[in-house]
């Protein structure tokens, strides 16, 4: 884990704030993505794993949870 | 992190030695007492290269001896060294349910051989192993590095591993501002995750392009694919300028640096003398001498000449001369001078007539007389002639000698000397001048400052060349940023209409979401973190040093510069050069004040190793020093001598979880009082505290080991 990651959290916490709310409860799950995408960093930081393909995966994750809350059929456009 | 406790073979004077570290918040100090040579070095590298392995010894491990230096090659040629480190790790999850925090034990071990022959060793490849350790028993942990890199990163082992004497890298004289400044900066950005923030920003960065070739794919030959193409360039043309950015920043610093440098060096190169205005004077020195002894060869000469002169006989022989002249002037008023009467009485004598007019015929009685006395005064005269001319010639022709004045030649001599005097003055003065001039060029170091102006000059404008540079990439920028928020919500509108555009329109949204936050906490880190640290760390150091800005001290304040230079001000912002300027336990105190800083704000759960931390210092700012490393560590292990402890056990007693001694019985008899049994040379433990001793840590105190001497 992390050096200090409880500290970069926070910080990334109180920057949720600004972001909009696209559906509700959209916030805390971006900001559970982008605790893991620094996670995901960290590994590949000593590890080198597959990043972009880890990162690219999870944002993907995301926007189909996005695309599901406004009611379109994410299935059907993959 | 936390270390728990550690364990040494063969390692140098650590031949079998164990130590434990305190992990209760309460009491996070531990200390290690020893003496100087026994060990506290050796412990702060052996616990380094347990972690780092080789990169962390002196000199990178090269030709630097593990084994014990008295070690018995005829007994094993083959010593096994082992450093064993146990740690605890504590991990910080988000979750649904707010942060978790858990906790997991590690323990490396590190081993390595060397063959020893003679007085040469070779050492084979040093090998690290990891295991966690759970209540099943230990794990091992593939690839070690993994679990150490992340959580004390070798970037950062001068944060973590401080030794006290050399704790001045960050802010030490012999290396350039920019490495200082890279140390700084590379220990902020590790410590509070900037690197790690920056990374993730290039990825998703990445997968927003992605998210783009999509939209463009969607798109067919419409208005969408147009603008996700030009998004597209758009993208790699900013992805391009930005490294152009960074490189013409690093390229103006770099020159910024260099235009400093050298602006330094004319300035101390000047400070000393300009060596070509030096020269020139030296030649104008040179030239002024020769022009002086000219005038100085004029005066001997006028000198000389003075002694030659009728002026210097008449008044050597004034007494004499006027002696003679009186004898002279009687002799004229006597008559006898000049001897002209012969002539005029002969004369009157054929006229017949004489000089009164009276007759002076021979037919004439009277006359007859008359004419009877002036042939005999012509008789008289004709016999003293001869002395007569000669003083006739000696009265007329020596009125030349008759001095002209009183002491007319002393005066001129006089006149002569003073101004030969003033003269040979001047010449001395002239040739000390030119003496001076070449003793300060032989001092004067070989440098050109001639052509230092020309590469300085040279220097300024690639600075400004990138300056510019700099300016016209940072526009082009702005431009494109400006270009790409226009485009990116056209694309989303259009998108919006796509039937299939959904899907990517939330890809692209999500991604754009993630950088706008990581973008935003990276500039708050930036900004606010770093002042933070700045701030602490200016806090740590007056407290350590004890400057209070309202009472007068001649320190005010320490701050962190967003160029990442630790800088020191004095009374009315006066920057103080904190090599030059600050003494050495207020560099020492900075160092730490840095540290301890760093540490604290970026919440890090790290250990402050610390090998004598409190060397240089005395009184208030020892105590001081150790009170605030107390108070902003995490964990703090100290490595102190007896002096260092002396005045500061009372904080110890407050602080220190675990308290051991390290013993050298190599210092039998003459530092410790009882022979500790030992012949090889090793670091022997006790369990003694800062205020106790036993028969094997018992030193000679200083006095009583100068009056056994004496006796």
């Amino acid at each position: 884990m992390p050096l200090n990651d409880r500290k970069i959290i926070s910080i990334i916490l109180d920057e949720r704030a600004r972001v909009e709310e696209r559906f509700p409860g959209y916030r805390d799950e971006l900001i559970n993505t982008i605790s893991d995408i620094i996670e995901y960093e960290r590994q590949h930081k000593v590890q080198g794993t597959t990043i972009q393909k880890k990162i690219n995966d999870k944002c993907n994750a995301m926007a189909r949870l996005l695309a599901q809350h406004r009611g379109h059929d994410v299935g059907a456009e993959e | 992190m936390k270390l728990l406790r550690a364990e040494f073979e063969n390692f140098r004077l650590l031949r079998d030695l164990r130590l434990e570290f305190s992990t209760d918040p309460a009491r996070k100090l531990t200390v290690i007492r020893a003496a100087n040579e026994s060990g506290k070095t050796t412990i702060l590298n052996a616990l380094q290269w347990a972690l780092y392995g080789d990169a962390a010894l002196p000199g990178k491990g090269e030709e630097f001896r593990l084994h014990p230096i008295d070690w018995d090659a005829s007994v094993k040629r083959r010593v096994p060294i082992v450093a064993t480190v146990e740690f605890e790790v504590t991990k910080y999850r988000r979750s649904a349910l707010g942060t978790r925090e858990t906790r997991r034990r590690y323990r490396i071990v590190r081993t390595a051989f060397e063959e020893v022959d003679g007085r040469t060793s070779r050492r084979a490849h040093s090998e690290v192993k990891l295991y966690a350790l759970n209540d099943t028993g230990v794990t091992p942990i593939e690839p070690p590095e993994a679990i150490i890199n992340d959580e004390l990163p070798p970037d950062l082992r001068e944060v973590f591993f401080t030794d006290g004497d050399r704790a001045l890298s960050f802010i030490e004289a012999d290396v350039a501002v920019s490495t200082k400044r890279d140390r700084v900066q590379r220990a902020i950005r590790a410590l509070l995750g900037l690197s790690v923030i920056e990374d993730a920003i290039y990825h998703v960065k990445k997968s927003s392009a992605e998210v783009n070739k999509q939209a463009r794919a969607i798109g067919g030959g419409s208005d969408l694919n147009r603008i996700a193409s030009r998004l597209e360039t758009i993208d790699e043309d900013i992805a391009g300028l930005e490294g152009d950015l960074d490189d013409a920043k690093q390229q103006f610093e770099a020159f910024d640096e260099k235009v400093n440098e050298t602006d330094r060096t004319i300035a101390a190169t000047l400070r000393k003398g300009d060596k070509e205005k030096l020269q020139r004077d030296l030649e104008a020195a040179k030239r002024k001498i020769k022009q002086l002894d000219a005038q100085l060869e004029a005066a001997g000469k006028e000198h000389a000449a003075l002694f030659r002169g009728r002026a210097l006989a008449t008044d050597l022989l004034a007494p004499v001369l006027d002696e003679a002249f009186g004898k002279l002037e009687a002799l004229h008023d006597q008559g006898k001078i000049p001897s002209t009467t012969i002539p005029v009485l002969e004369n009157r004598l054929s006229l017949n007539v004489c000089i009164c007019g009276e007759t002076l015929d021979p037919a004439d009685a009277e006359g007859h007389r008359r004419r009877h006395h002036i042939e005999r005064v012509i008789a008289e005269s004709k016999r003293a002639d001869a002395i007569q001319e000669m003083i006739t010639d000696l009265y007329y022709g020596a009125k030349t000698l008759r001095p002209l004045g009183a002491n007319t030649w002393l005066d001129e001599y006089k006149k002569v000397v003073a101004s030969r005097d003033g003269l040979q003055d001047m010449r001395n003065d002239a040739g000390k001048e030119f003496r001076a001039l070449e003793v300060q060029l032989d001092a004067l170091p070989d440098t050109d400052i001639q052509g230092l102006r020309e590469v300085l000059r040279d220097y300024k404008d690639q600075r400004d060349r990138f300056l510019s540079k700099k300016s016209t990439i940072q526009t082009q920028l702005g431009n494109l940023q400006r270009e790409r928020q226009g485009l990116v919500q056209e694309r989303d509108r259009l998108l919006r209409e796509q039937k299939k555009g959904a899907r990517v329109l939330a890809e692209a949204e999500v991604t754009q979401d993630v950088i706008t936050v990581l973008q935003r906490a990276y500039d708050r880190i930036t900004k606010e973190e770093l002042a933070k640290v700045s701030d602490q760390m200016n806090a740590n150091f007056l407290e350590m040093i004890g400057a209070d800005p309202q009472q007068g001290a001649i320190i005010r304040r320490a701050e962190i510069s967003p160029e990442f230079d630790i800088l020191v001000y004095g009374p009315e912002e006066r920057k103080l050069n904190p090599d030059r300027d600050l003494n050495g336990a207020s560099r020492r105190a900075l160092t730490l004040a840095f540290i301890l800083a760093l540490t604290k704000i970026s919440e890090v759960e790290a250990p402050n190793v610390i090998d004598t931390p409190l060397g240089m210092t005395s009184g208030f700012v020892k105590r001081s020093i150790l009170r605030t490393a107390v108070r902003e560590s995490a964990q703090l292990v100290l490595f102190l001598t007896h002096d260092e402890i002396a005045g500061c056990e009372d904080i110890i007693d407050q602080a220190a979880g675990t308290v051991c001694t390290i013993t050298n019985p190599a210092h039998y008899p003459k530092m410790l009082v009882n022979n500790p049994g030992v012949t090889e040379r090793k670091a022997l433990r006790c369990e003694c505290n800062h205020r106790s001793e036993c028969p094997l840590c018992q030193r000679r105190s200083d006095v009583r080991a100068e009056l056994e001497m004496a006796s």
